[in-house]
């Protein structure tokens, strides 16, 4: 599904992404960890295509497309999803008009047909139910003055409506409370499938409690530095991250 | 008083590209001028002379400094009497729009193309000014015209215009239905001047909406619309008079819009600018007694070398006015837009409440938004705020939009509907808000 060779990223003249290889197969839930700073979010903007990213070296291949080569619209029609660390607000776009643009537009680009007005709505109230969001919601302009775990659950609305084939969490889980973080739990879990992946960014083990992964991967400095099972998130939890840096660094001087 | 020379004003800086020789002898081209009351001969004839005394602005008046019609105005507009016969008035009308249509064709209210409006007074301004008690306002107001203090566009109307519209509200009586003037243009092989006039007269109680929208008929070169809208609101009246600019990118527009009004009364003013190579629009509000109520919108839209200038002017005289004044405009591209608010609050106009915002987004690095608020406050126990905010398009939700599969044009055109959207509530008729949005997105998309 995802391939990612020996990517390198920068932003501005800052080395930030420096040599990242990662697989995900069909139906894999992998997690991505590691300390504030090493890389994790740069990396889920690099896939979505954030624009302040300049990648200088390696290649993404997803289905077959080289990713990096889309524009951000594109992968979205392609089947990638982010969800944002921080979803923008929007004053004047009702979350209605949005939702019902983007899934059309994701329609459109899989070949099926449009939904009218009210077959789009229908449909986004349905999913609306799943992640425990009032559909008073709808009117109200995108994401303004909705609290973060309102942001949060419009972010897995978006993902269940979209239902796409790679869903990058960015994060999703900081700042949440244990109610919203079950939400988002649930819509991911929901979502699994033996087609869909997921590559889940995060700080803390928490989430993984509930979105239980395939694999964890530990970046630190733009580099995956371990890779494991779910247990390696367990360790990371009862001892830091700091006997991985330990562990970096002696390598480091060890190659010296 | 001193008759019109034929003689060019002595060239200057100001106005000497259009000599006035030109307007006297488009003038004595047209006999069918002076074939009207004779109060409005002699009001065109003095018009004519204040013609002479006027020159047009130039960017050297600070208050023209974003407009510039010297290059039009050599362009030789010919000032020639309605060409247009029949014309089919289903093209020019607001789908789903339940209204009266008034139409006028260069300039002349054409009953017959025109719905009966039950209980209005609807006429040209030539049958009205013979008639009390249209004739009494017509006289005053039509004599401001050309008032030393207007400017030689209006002057220059004031001229020519002929045949024009005039409304009278029902006293203490609500329309059943809005308005829907269309004033369209026959476009010729010469440029042409369209001078166009409404007049509205709405006396005590009398509740009126009028929504105006511009069209042209025939191919060829630019029309030049000169439009002058006057109202006077009684005691307790309430206008609610919509703009709806939509010219052609290679026409002239100029407007000159005046309102009084007088106690307890509401004049409710919203317009969009979208189309148009130059447009400019003078508006002047006249608080003429206590408590009342003035309302402006306005929404604009400039693309390739449109240039777009809104000047406005509220004149609180008098205690207990309220004035709220919100313009929006989106500029890209070379486009230049312009927004001066000007707000007197007088010494006299104590517990005044004016409120004023303008707010601009502009796209790219060579389009142009200028803004000047301009708040006078002479009177110590009011409030007042303004606000004026020239700020980019942010890449931040567009990349937001962008990652839910959204493309970026239409992306782009959801932020700045959405920039515009609360000048576009304003609009409280739905009909009229889907087409103003139909045309945005026209503009968005081109």
């Amino acid at each position: 599904m995802l391939s990612i060779k020996n990517l390198h990223a920068r932003v501005e003249e800052t080395p930030i992404l420096k040599g990242i290889d990662l697989e995900v197969r069909p139906g894999e839930v992998h997690a991505i960890m590691g300390p504030n700073g090493s890389g994790k979010s740069t990396l889920a903007s690099v896939l979505a295509g954030r624009e302040e990213y300049e990648v200088t070296q390696g290649a993404v291949d997803f289905l077959g497309q080289d990713l990096l080569d889309l524009e951000v619209d594109e992968r979205a029609q392609a089947g990638v999803f982010l969800a944002f660390q921080y979803p923008i607000e929007i004053p004047g776009v009702t979350n209605a008009t949005f939702l019902r643009s983007s899934i059309n537009a994701i329609r459109k680009a899989r070949g099926e047909e449009e939904l009218n007005g009210g077959q789009a709505l229908k449909l986004i109230r349905e999913k609306m139910a799943g992640v425990e969001m009032d559909p008073s919601f709808l009117k109200r302009s995108l994401n303004e003055g909705f609290s973060g775990g309102e942001k949060k659950r419009n972010e897995m609305l978006q993902m269940t409506l979209l239902e796409p084939k790679l869903a990058i969490l960015d994060e999703t889980d900081s700042g949440l409370d244990i109610d919203a973080l079950q939400v988002v739990a649930k819509a991911v879990n929901r979502l699994r499938s033996p087609q869909r992946s997921f590559v889940v960014v995060t700080h803390y083990q928490r989430l993984l409690d509930y979105i239980v992964p395939d694999f964890v991967h530990v970046l630190f400095d733009g580099r995956i530095v371990r890779s494991g099972d779910k247990s390696l998130a367990l360790e990371l939890e009862e001892r830091g991250y700091d006997w991985i840096k330990a562990d970096v660094a002696a390598a480091a001087t060890e190659i010296a | 008083m001193d008759t019109p020379t034929a003689t060019a004003p002595p060239a200057g800086p100001t106005g000497a590209a259009t000599g006035h020789d030109r307007w006297v002898k488009s003038f004595a081209a047209r006999p069918d001028l002076l074939q009207a009351p004779d109060r409005l001969v002699a009001m065109r004839r003095e018009a004519l002379y204040r013609l002479s005394q006027t020159p047009f602005p130039t960017r050297r008046d600070e208050d023209w400094r974003y407009s510039d019609f010297t290059a039009a105005l050599r362009l030789n507009f010919e000032l020639t009497d309605a060409l247009t016969e029949t014309l089919d008035r289903e093209a020019f009308q607001i789908p789903e729009l339940d209204a009266y249509v008034l139409v006028t064709v260069d300039g002349a209210y054409r009953p017959e193309l025109s719905d009966a409006v039950p209980g209005l007074h609807v006429s040209t301004v030539e049958e009205a000014i013979e008639v009390e008690p249209h004739a009494f306002w017509l006289d005053r107001t039509c004599a401001g015209l050309h008032a030393p203090s207007q400017n030689a566009f209006v002057a220059l109307n004031a001229a020519f215009a002929k045949r024009s519209l005039y409304i009278a509200g029902a006293k203490n009586a609500r329309c059943d239905k809005p308005l829907h003037l269309v004033h369209v243009a026959t476009r010729t092989r010469a440029h042409r001047m369209v001078c166009t006039q409404v007049m509205v007269m709405m006396p005590g109680g009398a509740d009126l909406t009028i929504t105006e929208t511009f069209a042209t008929v025939g191919q060829g070169a630019a029309i030049f619309r000169n439009h002058v809208v006057r109202a006077g609101l009684a005691s307790n009246a309430r206008l609610a008079y919509r703009s709806i600019q939509d010219e052609a990118l290679g026409d002239y527009h100029h407007s000159n819009t005046e309102a009084d009004q007088q106690r307890d009364s509401t004049f409710d003013h919203a317009r969009v600018d979208l189309g148009g190579l130059q447009v400019r629009n003078n508006l002047a509000v006249v608080h003429k007694a206590e408590s009342v109520e003035t309302h402006l919108a306005g929404l604009y839209f400039a693309r390739g070398r449109q240039r777009i200038d809104n000047q406005t002017f509220i004149d609180h005289a008098y205690p207990h006015g309220e004035s709220n004044e919100l313009y929006k405009g989106i500029v890209m591209e070379r486009g230049v837009t312009s927004f001066n608010g000007k707000v007197m609050v007088r010494p006299d106009a104590q517990k005044t409440n004016a409120f004023q915002q303008n707010d601009n987004l502009v796209v790219g690095k060579r389009a142009e938004a200028n803004a000047k608020p301009q708040l006078e406050i002479f009177a110590d126990d009011v409030k007042c705020s303004h606000g004026a905010t020239i700020g980019q398009l942010d890449e931040e939700p567009l990349y937001y939009l962008m990652a839910r599969g959204i493309d970026r044009a239409t992306a782009f055109g959801m932020l700045q509907r959405g920039f515009l959207l609360e000048v576009l509530e304003t609009i409280e008729n739905e009909a009229i808000r889907a087409y103003v949005e139909a045309l945005l997105q026209s503009k968005f998309n081109a």
